[in-house]
C-alpha cells in the first residue's frame, strides 16, 4: 500500500507525543493521585515502562514492514479472516476512546463552567471540528497541532510557574504511605489511559516519511516523544501534590484547582481557564488522532476506494456514543478507572503482542 | 471583431482560432489595392470617430497613393508623420536624392530591414494591423504592397510618480507605482540591476487586450511554484482584465476563503524585496497595484518599514501588530463571553464597574456588541464611499451617534464603545488593508458563537479558522507556513525582526542557495 500524504519523522514524534499529553496532562493527576497518593509519581514510570514496550514493538513491525499500516501487516502474518477478528474489537475500543475524550471534555464544561448546558452541544461542536480535521488531512493535522501543543504546553509551564508560592514539597513524603499496592492500581489506571493507547500510531508509522540517510530517526525521534510525556505528566502530577497534598486525589480536574488557586498581585488570578482551554485543545487534538485512525482501519480493513467516505458517519457514531455511553458521572469514572485498562489492554495491547511474537517467529 | 467572434461562438464552439470563422472578414490579408483596404477599415471602424484615416500621394506625379491609419486618441500628434521620415530613410539609402521614390523602392528597404530613424515592424494581416492601431501604433499601407508598415506612437496622459497614498511610509524610498506598466517595470528595474531579474509580458484575452507581465528572480524562484503559476495563468487568456486583483481572483487557491492569498503593494521596494525573497510578482497595465504571489500569512504583518527601522523598534512593531490581529479578530468576542458566562473570571473590582456602566442597557452583551459593531461598519463604509469634502461630516455623525448619543441614550454601555473602537484601531494597523477586511468578515461569527456559547464557542470558532488556516494553500505552499509546518529558523523574520546583518548575509531562500552554487 502507498501512503500519499507523510510527515517528516519528528512531526510523526510531535503528533504522538500529541496523542499522548493531549488530555492526559489536565485529567490524569486528579484519579491518580486518588489511587496511589503521593506515589502516583512511581505508578506513572511503572506504566510508562509497559508504554516505551509498546512502542518497541510498533516500531520493530514498521521497521519490519516499511510502508504498511498494522491491518496490512496483520493481514499478511495472520490472514485477512483473523485479521477482521482482531480488528473488531480494535475497531470498538477506538469509538470508545474518541467518544470518551470528547465526553470527557463536556463533563469538565458541564461541571466547571457551563453547569446549564446540555453536554451533547460541547459534544457536537467537537466533533464537527474532529470531522472537518480528520477530512483535512494527516499532513494539515500535524501542523496545527505542532502550534496548539506549544501553546498548551506554555500555558501549563505558566500555571505551574506561578503556582511556586503555593507549593509545599514536604507533601510529597512519605513516598509510599500505603505501601506498594496503591501504587501499582495507580499503574494500572494510567496504563490505560494514556499509555496502553499508543497502539493507534501502529496505524499511523507509515506515514511517515523515509529518510535513507538516517535509518532510525523515527524510532529515536518517537522514544523521545514518549519519553518527554512521561517527564511532563510526572512534573504535573508532582506539582499538584505540592500544592494540594493529601487532598489532592479528592479533587476531580486537579490542574485546574492549582490554577485557581494562583493570585498573583492581585493582577494574574483567576486563570484557571486557561487550563480549561488546555483541556478542550488537547481533547480534540487527541480525539482527532483517534477518528483518523479509526477511519484509517475501516478503510485499509475494507479496501475502500474513498477515503473520505466514512469519516462524517463515523463521527456521528462517535457522538451519539459520547451521549450515551455514561449514565452517571461516577458510573463513567468507575468505568475509565477500573474497566477501560482492562478493556485496551485486551484489545490493543494484546493483539500488538501477539502480532509481534508472531513476526519475530517468522523471521528465525 | 469580438462581436463577429462573439455571434461565431455559437456555430464553432470546436474552433476557437478566430481566423476560422467566416464572419471575422477582417481576418484577411492586407489587400494589394489600396482602395480595397480602405473600404474594409472603413468598414472595420465605422463609429470609431476617433480613427485618423491619412491618405498622402508620393511619386514623380503622384501618381502613388499610401493611407496612414491611427487612432487619434491614444498616439502623440506630433509623431504620426511617421511617413515622411520613412522617405527620408528611403532617399538617404534606397533612391539617389533627385529621383523620385518608387514603390518598389518601399518594398525593397523595408523588407530588407533597412536602417530606420523610427522603430518599425512589418504588418502582414489586417487582423495585427487593427490590433496595432488600437494598442496605439501608427499603420501606413501602400498601394500594391501587401503588407504595411506599423510606428508605436502610443502615448497616453499617466499619473507621474507619487507618494504611495496607502502605503506611506516615514523612513525609506518615497515612490510608488502608477498605473502605466513600463514605467512600474522601469521602477523595478532600476533597483535590481540583475539580468537573472526576469519580466515575462503577456496578452491578456477578451475584448480588452490588457498587456500584463510578471517578474521573478531566477534562482530565487522556487522552480515548481513558477511552474504551477505560469499553468494557472492559462485562466487568463481569454478573458477580460482590468485590474491585478482580477488575476488574483482567477488564480488563487480557494476562492472562498475570507483570507487573502496574495499581497499587493505599490512600492517598487517591496516589490524588490518579495522578488528577491523568491516571489513572483504581476503588474497589469491600467492598474498601480503589484501583486506579490504566493503570499503567506506571516508576511501579511511586514511592512517595508520595518527593514528601515531599528531592528529593536521593529521586532516590537512586528509584534504589536501580531497583538492587534488578534485584538480585532476576537476583542469583542472575548467581551461578550466574559460578560455573559464567565464574569467569574473578570477581577471583582473590574467586574463591579462592567456592572455599573451596562446598567440600565436593555440589550444582553451579544446584541449590544452586534449593533455598534455593525453602526462602526455602515461609517466605515460610508467614510470610504463618500467624496473627500462631505466625508469628514461622516466621522463628526460617526463620532456623536457612536459615542456620546448611543451611551446617553442607554443603546450601548461605554465600555462597549470601548471595545468596539480598540477592534476598529486594531484593525486598520494590519498593514495589508485585505487582512483586516478578512477580520471584519470573522469578527460576526465568532461573536455570535461567544454569545451563544461563550469561551468554548469562542474557542471552536477560533480551532476552525486555524484549521481552515493550516488547510489553506497559495500557489500550492502551505498559507500559514513558518508557523505550521512550523519552521523556527525563519521566525526571525516573522516573529522577531532579526538584525539585517543576519538576514542579508545568509540565504533566505533555500532554492536560492543550491542554484547560485551549482
Amino acid at each position: 500500500m502507498n501512503v500519499k500524504e507523510t510527515v517528516s519523522p519528528v512531526q510523526m514524534s510531535t503528533l504522538f507525543f500529541i496523542f499522548m499529553t493531549g488530555s492526559a496532562i489536565i485529567n490524569i493527576p486528579g484519579p491518580l493521585i486518588g489511587f496511589a497518593k503521593n506515589g502516583a509519581w512511581l505508578s506513572l514510570l511503572i506504566s510508562s515502562a509497559f508504554g516505551f514496550f509498546a512502542l518497541a514493538c510498533m516500531l520493530y513491525l514498521h521497521n519490519k514492514y516499511p510502508g504498511s499500516t498494522y491491518i496490512d501487516y496483520a493481514k499478511k502474518m495472520v490472514g485477512p479472516w483473523l485479521t477482521a477478528l482482531l480488528s473488531v474489537p480494535l475497531i470498538l475500543t477506538m469509538c470508545h476512546m474518541a467518544s470518551g475524550i470528547v465526553l470527557d471534555m463536556g463533563l469538565f464544561l458541564t461541571t466547571t463552567m457551563m453547569k446549564k448546558t446540555p453536554i451533547f452541544v460541547f459534544n457536537a461542536f467537537t466533533f464537527t471540528l474532529i470531522a472537518f480535521t480528520v477530512r483535512a488531512g494527516i499532513e494539515v493535522m500535524v501542523r496545527m497541532f505542532t502550534n496548539l501543543i506549544l501553546i498548551m504546553l506554555f500555558f501549563v509551564f505558566i500555571v505551574l510557574l506561578l503556582s511556586i508560592p503555593n507549593y509545599h514539597p514536604d507533601y510529597i513524603l512519605p513516598i509510599m504511605p500505603d505501601g506498594i499496592k496503591p501504587v501499582l492500581h495507580g499503574a494500572y489506571f494510567s496504563f490505560g489511559f494514556p499509555f496502553a493507547e499508543s497502539f493507534l500510531f501502529a496505524m499511523l508509522l507509515p506515514f511517515a516519511k523515509k529518510n535513507p540517510g538516517k535509518k532510525y530517526s523515527l524510532n529515536r525521534w518517537m522514544y523521545i516523544a514518549l519519553l518527554l510525556n512521561t517527564v511532563i505528566l510526572i512534573l504535573s502530577v508532582i506539582c499538584v501534590i505540592f500544592v494540594a497534598g493529601p487532598v489532592s486525589g479528592d479533587v476531580k480536574y486537579s490542574l485546574y484547582m492549582v490554577a485557581r488557586l494562583i493570585d498573583f498581585q492581585d493582577i494574574i488570578q483567576r486563570i484557571e481557564s486557561v487550563i480549561g482551554m488546555t483541556l478542550i485543545a488537547g481533547s480534540y487534538m487527541k480525539a482527532t488522532v483517534v477518528l483518523f485512525v479509526l477511519n484509517l482501519t475501516l478503510n485499509r480493513l475494507f479496501a475502500l476506494q474513498n477515503d473520505r467516505l466514512l469519516i462524517f458517519p463515523l463521527a456521528l457514531i462517535t457522538l451519539f456514543l459520547s451521549v450515551v455511553i455514561f449514565d452517571s458521572e461516577i458510573q463513567w469514572f468507575d468505568i475509565v478507572s477500573s474497566k477501560w485498562p482492562l478493556w485496551i489492554g485486551a484489545a490493543g495491547f494484546v493483539p500488538l503482542l501477539l502480532l509481534t511474537l508472531i513476526a519475530s517467529c517468522k523471521q528465525k | 471583431m469580438t462581436s463577429n467572434n462573439r455571434s461565431g461562438e455559437n456555430k464553432q464552439i470546436k474552433n476557437t482560432p478566430v481566423s476560422d470563422t467566416p464572419e471575422s472578414d477582417i481576418q484577411k490579408s492586407i489587400s494589394q489595392s489600396l482602395s480595397c483596404t480602405r473600404e474594409e477599415l472603413e468598414k472595420i471602424f465605422s463609429h470609431s470617430h476617433d480613427i485618423v484615416m491619412q491618405p498622402s500621394r508620393y511619386g514623380a506625379a503622384y501618381q502613388y497613393e499610401a493611407l496612414s491609419v491611427h487612432c487619434s486618441t491614444i498616439v502623440e500628434e506630433k509623431e504620426v508623420l511617421f511617413l515622411r521620415s520613412a522617405f527620408l530613410d528611403i532617399v538617404a539609402q534606397e533612391s539617389e536624392v533627385f529621383h523620385t521614390i518608387e514603390p518598389e523602392n518601399i518594398v525593397h528597404f523595408f523588407e530588407s530591414r533597412g536602417v530606420t530613424s523610427n522603430r518599425v515592424s512589418i504588418v502582414e494581416a489586417l487582423t495585427d494591423a487593427v490590433k496595432q492601431m488600437m494598442s496605439g501604433h501608427v499603420v501606413i499601407f501602400f498601394d500594391m504592397w501587401n503588407k504595411a508598415l506599423s510606428f508605436n506612437a502610443f502615448s497616453v496622459e499617466s499619473r507621474a510618480v507619487n507618494e504611495p497614498i496607502t502605503e506611506p511610509v516615514v523612513r525609506g524610498p518615497h515612490d510608488s507605482t502608477t498605473e502605466d506598466l513600463t514605467k512600474n517595470i522601469g521602477l523595478l528595474r532600476t533597483r535590481l540591476r540583475n539580468h537573472l531579474f526576469k519580466i515575462e509580458m503577456f496578452s491578456t484575452g477578451g475584448d480588452c487586450q490588457t498587456t500584463a507581465a510578471f517578474g521573478y528572480l531566477e534562482g530565487a524562484v522556487n522552480p515548481e511554484t513558477l511552474k504551477e503559476f505560469k499553468k494557472r495563468l492559462e485562466a487568463t487568456k481569454d478573458v477580460e482584465i482590468l485590474d491585478t486583483s482580477f488575476i488574483e481572483e482567477l488564480i488563487e487557491d480557494s476562492t472562498y476563503s475570507p483570507f487573502p492569498q496574495y499581497r499587493y503593494t505599490e512600492r517598487p521596494d517591496t516589490g524588490i524585496a518579495a522578488v528577491l525573497d523568491g516571489k513572483i510578482i504581476v503588474m497589469v497595465s491600467g492598474s498601480p497595484s503589484i501583486m506579490i504571489c504566493p503570499g503567506l500569512f506571516a508576511e501579511f504583518f511586514a511592512t517595508s518599514e520595518d527593514y528601515y527601522y531599528r531592528t529593536v523598534e521593529a521586532t516590537l512593531l512586528r509584534q504589536l501588530r501580531i497583538i492587534a490581529f488578534f485584538m480585532a479578530l476576537t476583542l469583542p468576542s472575548i467581551y461578550i463571553a466574559m460578560s455573559t458566562f464567565h464574569s467569574e473570571l473578570i477581577p471583582t473590582v473590574l467586574l463591579m464597574a462592567v456592572l455599573e456602566t451596562r446598567e440600565g442597557i436593555p440589550f444582553p452583551a451579544l446584541v449590544e456588541a452586534l449593533l455598534m459593531e455593525f453602526f462602526f461598519e455602515l461609517l466605515r463604509e460610508a467614510g470610504i464611499r463618500l467624496p473627500r469634502p462631505v466625508g469628514s461630516a461622516v466621522s463628526i455623525v460617526g463620532a456623536l451617534v457612536i459615542g456620546q448619543a448611543a451611551i446617553q441614550a442607554k443603546i450601548a454601555s461605554p465600555i462597549m464603545i470601548i471595545i468596539v473602537a480598540l477592534t476598529g484601531i486594531a484593525s486598520f494597523s494590519m498593514p495589508q488593508y485585505s487582512l483586516g477586511v478578512a477580520l471584519r468578515v470573522l469578527r460576526f461569527p465568532l461573536m455570535i458563537l461567544s454569545g451563544t456559547l461563550g469561551g468554548f464557542g469562542l474557542m471552536m470558532g477560533l480551532l476552525f479558522i486555524h484549521l481552515h488556516l493550516t488547510s489553506l494553500r497559495s500557489l500550492g505552499q502551505p498559507y500559514l507556513a513558518t508557523f505550521a509546518p512550523l519552521r523556527i529558523r525563519e521566525l526571525r523574520d516573522v516573529w522577531i525582526r532579526a538584525p539585517l546583518k543576519t538576514l542579508l548575509r545568509s540565504p533566505r531562500n533555500k532554492h536560492m542557495h543550491k542554484q547560485r552554487k551549482s
